[in-house]
């Protein structure tokens, strides 16, 4: 379980690719783009547009693809039933009967189309978090969200805790690994019994857990303290994010992509 | 005008009873490197926050560090650019989500133009040789790292005092050292250094040293001044090192005329007395009585034994690891802690498990309980195979302490928690009382006293050993120790090494894995030592004839005992593993 946590987060993969280099702020802005017109565009010519400027993406990118199917694999049971539920319950001529079953052509076209539309749609938003670091993406969200700060909304402040939550994961990770080991040393054993006997067999991890995270949260308090930390005074940013050409080429790129989709 | 200048600071806590600090004065010339020790509670801890800003008192007479008031809220917001405080544990005080960022962190919340920041870290990476780690997550580097990384971040934003509140105490000897030597350097370019610790080695780098009790500076001057006060070195629980140790008890029979601090010193004045006077040890008695015990032991053969209940309970527990391998694969990253070790533990024995940090230590000690499974090899309980009958039953009765127990904990009361594991194992109540009164008394926690209270109302040391008593409960007959001393202080240490001595004489088996080579030789009849994932050396403790030597390859430094006696010519393989007796010998 800890396993599968740890890859669902680390999907961060660092490559020196142009697509890992363009400002995370024009990454999140061009993602957008692509998901609405997405949605916006129903056509199978559209979703090629859009799917074959993924596909380009993914290339640029230069991560493997065993590792972008990864990142799928949670989207695989919602891809498989929106393909079965679409195949079933749209009316239309059928193809093939069987007692209450009516597969028509229209609904596989409608099936096939949506399912297809999910792959792209979650590629499309993978290409953002396999080639942008946690930090740079929270950094980008926050400098979007500026116009929050209008309306007394801490953008600064809510990013920087982001930062740090991204930041303890993996080591809370290997707390969590390390506690219930030793509890199954103890003889606690977490996957036996009803759901209420394993909701309780996380008692012994859970309270441990707390009370580390809480003692946690005080010290790291204390030490923000130390190094001159002052929630809501002026801060500055080793790399603070900087536009270069190729994301005004990239901004351009994609208003392309979405152009073509609505005209063809 | 002294950089800190203190009279008279009074402290107390929001709800307390009684002050943490009554009344203390402080003077610290720039460019100075003060101790500061005391026991749990003296107090030392909150006078470093305050030094800091980090808290604000508004009662003393003068409170002026780096020129600002302490007692004014101004004051002490203004301190914390100028004074930098490290603390004890590395992983709660990095911020960033690596290393350059966090030395970056303290730069961006002094709102320095962005290339100034970039300049300053790198700058920060080269003095604190982190620049191959630069962007690197915290997670994945070593404790001494972490805690080098965690200074850096500290000094990177210019400071003109440095407060360190234990910063090794959670570090192995190598990561100890890697800061020391980053702590010296520091100090070394003019820094003003404040070193609050517990141990008396620490506390021989400093000028000066201040001793507080009871929210109070007892002690004020040169270090080699407080140890000519013994009895206040007790009153302080300050951590003795080995030569110091023994010089005391050397001392105290009048063997030496003044406490030696140092092997050297040690050496030096005993060799000022007759060789003739010394009484060498005979070999027969200096053997570590059990070494020659487990050889007598016949290991029990596989297909002899019988597994009712009551034979199990009694009968100590032989290993057999053969050719463990074991990889750990975290998507982009593997790492392979063991490669191919292969072990042997007679039943009843007591042994160390030495070897550098990352050698596989702690993966052995989970492979041999079963919390892991080897990708190669297999481990055989009395012979039995993992898949034969009994080998569960067996497992069963090997303790496991983690590395800092204590986090484990999670009962509401003492009673509970360590009642945990009989329970889960289905004992029936009777027996589980049973169990649980017999493994508190064990540990020196005796039921009726702390029974009922919350382990989190426990100290430190107490803690660690509750966490014991719960493994213990279940009747272990073999307990394996994950670096059971560390993050100790030096009193709770001490306890702990007794406790674990009469476990031993109980006829428990042992496994130590530790860096602690002079407690693992007083406790243990024989050692293993792993590097790189495989068994190099195991066997008896042998010294002289390579034996040291055998130990160095590995980065491992012999005992204590063992080097004194080769420095005072005598034979080092006869060098008894307590201290005690080491007094004894040479009176």
């Amino acid at each position: 379980m800890v396993l599968a946590l740890r890859m669902a987060i680390a999907q961060y993969y660092p490559r020196p690719s142009l697509i890992h280099r363009l400002d995370p702020r024009c990454k999140v802005v061009a993602v957008t783009l692509l998901v609405v017109g997405l949605f916006v565009r129903s056509s199978f010519a559209g979703l090629a547009v859009y799917g074959l400027a993924a596909a380009a993406g993914l290339l640029l990118s230069g991560v493997p693809l065993g590792w972008v199917a990864r990142g799928l694999r949670p989207v695989a049971w919602l891809l498989v039933l929106t393909f079965v539920v679409q195949l079933i319950f749209t009316p239309g001529h059928a193809f093939y009967t069987f007692g209450p079953l009516h597969l028509s052509t229209r609904g596989l076209a409608i099936a096939g189309y949506l399912s297809l539309r999910l792959v792209v749609l979650v590629v499309a938003s993978l290409l953002l978090t396999l080639t942008t670091p946690p930090i740079a993406l929270t950094d980008a969200l926050a400098w979007l969200g500026r116009p929050l700060r209008r309306l007394r909304v801490p953008t600064e402040e809510l990013a920087l805790m982001v930062t740090i939550a991204l930041r303890f994961i993996p080591t809370l990770l290997q707390e969590i690994d390390t506690i219930m080991k030793a509890q199954r040393a103890r003889g606690a054993s977490f996957n036996r019994g009803g759901p209420l006997r394993r909701a309780r067999a996380l008692v012994p991890v859970l309270v441990p857990l707390f009370i580390l995270s809480f003692r946690r949260a005080d010290e790291l308090a204390l030490a923000m303290d130390a190094r001159c930390y002052l929630p809501g005074a002026p801060r500055t940013h080793m790399h603070p994010l900087r536009a270069h050409r190729r994301d005004a080429v990239l901004l351009v790129a994609v208003v392309a992509v979405v152009v073509l989709a609505e005209l063809i | 005008m002294s950089l800190i200048d203190i009279e008279g600071l009074r402290f107390r806590y929001a709800g307390a009873a009684a002050d943490a600090l009554s009344g203390v004065d402080l003077a610290v010339e720039s460019g100075e490197f003060v101790a500061v020790v005391g026991a749990n509670g003296s107090g030392k801890s909150t006078l470093g926050r305050l030094l800091g800003g980090l808290a604000r008192s508004a009662d003393a007479r003068r409170a002026l560090v780096c020129g600002h008031d302490l007692t004014s809220t101004e004051g002490h917001f203004a301190v914390r650019r100028d004074v930098g405080v490290l603390f004890q544990n590395p992983d709660n005080q990095l911020v960033g989500a690596t290393v350059e960022e966090d030395l970056a962190f303290g730069l961006e919340n002094i709102a320095l133009p962005s290339p100034e920041i970039a300049l300053r870290v790198d700058d920060m990476l080269t003095r604190f040789d982190l620049g191959a780690l630069r962007g690197r997550e915290p997670h994945l580097l070593s404790g001494g790292q972490r805690q080098r990384t965690a200074l850096a971040g500290v000094l990177a934003v210019p400071r003109r005092v440095l407060v360190m509140d234990e910063p090794t105490a959670m570090l192995d000897p190598a990561g100890r050292d890697e800061v020391l030597a980053a702590v010296r350097a520091e100090a070394a370019r003019g820094l003003t250094v404040v070193f609050i610790t517990q141990e008396m080695d620490e506390v021989l780098l400093a000028d000066r040293v201040v001793a507080l009790a009871g929210g109070r500076a007892v002690f004020d001057g040169p270090p080699a001044g407080l140890f000519a006060r013994h009895a206040l070195l007790d009153e302080l629980s300050l951590g003795l090192p080995p030569a110091a140790e023994l010089g005391l008890a050397l001392l105290e029979r009048g063997i030496v005329p003044e406490l030696t601090l140092t092997l050297d010193e040690l050496v030096v004045a005993l060799g000022a007395r007759s060789p003739d006077a010394v009484r060498t040890p005979t070999a027969a008695e200096s053997l570590p009585a059990a070494a020659t015990a487990s050889q007598g032991t016949a290991p029990p053969l596989a297909g002899a034994t019988t597994d009712t209940a009551e034979a199990l309970a009694v009968a100590p527990l032989g290993v057999v690891c053969r050719g463990l391998s074991f990889r750990y694969d975290e998507g982009a990253t593997t790492v392979d802690a063991l490669r191919g070790a292969g072990l042997e533990l007679a039943p009843g024995s007591a042994v160390a498990l030495l070897g550098p940090t990352g050698s596989g230590k702690s993966t052995l000690l989970q492979l041999v309980r079963g919390l892991l499974t080897p990708d190669q090899g297999s481990v055989l309980l009395d012979g039995l195979a993992p898949k034969q009958a009994g080998h569960d039953q067996r497992e069963r009765r090997i303790g496991l302490v983690f590395q800092m127990p204590e986090m484990q904990l999670f009962a509401a009361t003492c009673r509970d928690d360590v009642a945990f594991g009989p329970r889960q194992l289905g004992w029936p109540a009777a027996e589980v009382d049973d169990a649980v009164a017999g493994a508190l008394e064990a540990v020196g926690l005796p039921a009726a006293s702390f029974g009922a209270r919350h382990p989190y109302s426990l100290s430190g040391g107490e803690q660690r050993r509750l966490a014991l008593a719960g493994v213990l409960a279940m009747r272990p007959a073999l307990l394996l120790l994950d670096e059971p001393f560390v993050s100790l202080d030096p009193a709770s240490r001490r306890d702990l090494q007794a406790i674990l001595g009469d476990l031993r004489a109980s006829g428990m088996g042992l496994v130590l894995a530790t860096h602690d080579i002079d407690r693992a030789y007083a406790l243990c009849d024989s050692r293993i030592v792993l590097d790189q994932g495989a068994v190099v050396d195991a066997g008896p403790w042998r010294f002289g004839a390579g034996g040291e030597e055998a130990l160095q390859a590995h980065r491992l430094k012999p005992p204590f005992v063992v080097e004194l006696w080769r420095r005072l010519g005598r034979v080092a393989a006869e060098a008894p593993p307590q201290l005690a007796a080491a007094a004894e010998a040479l009176s």
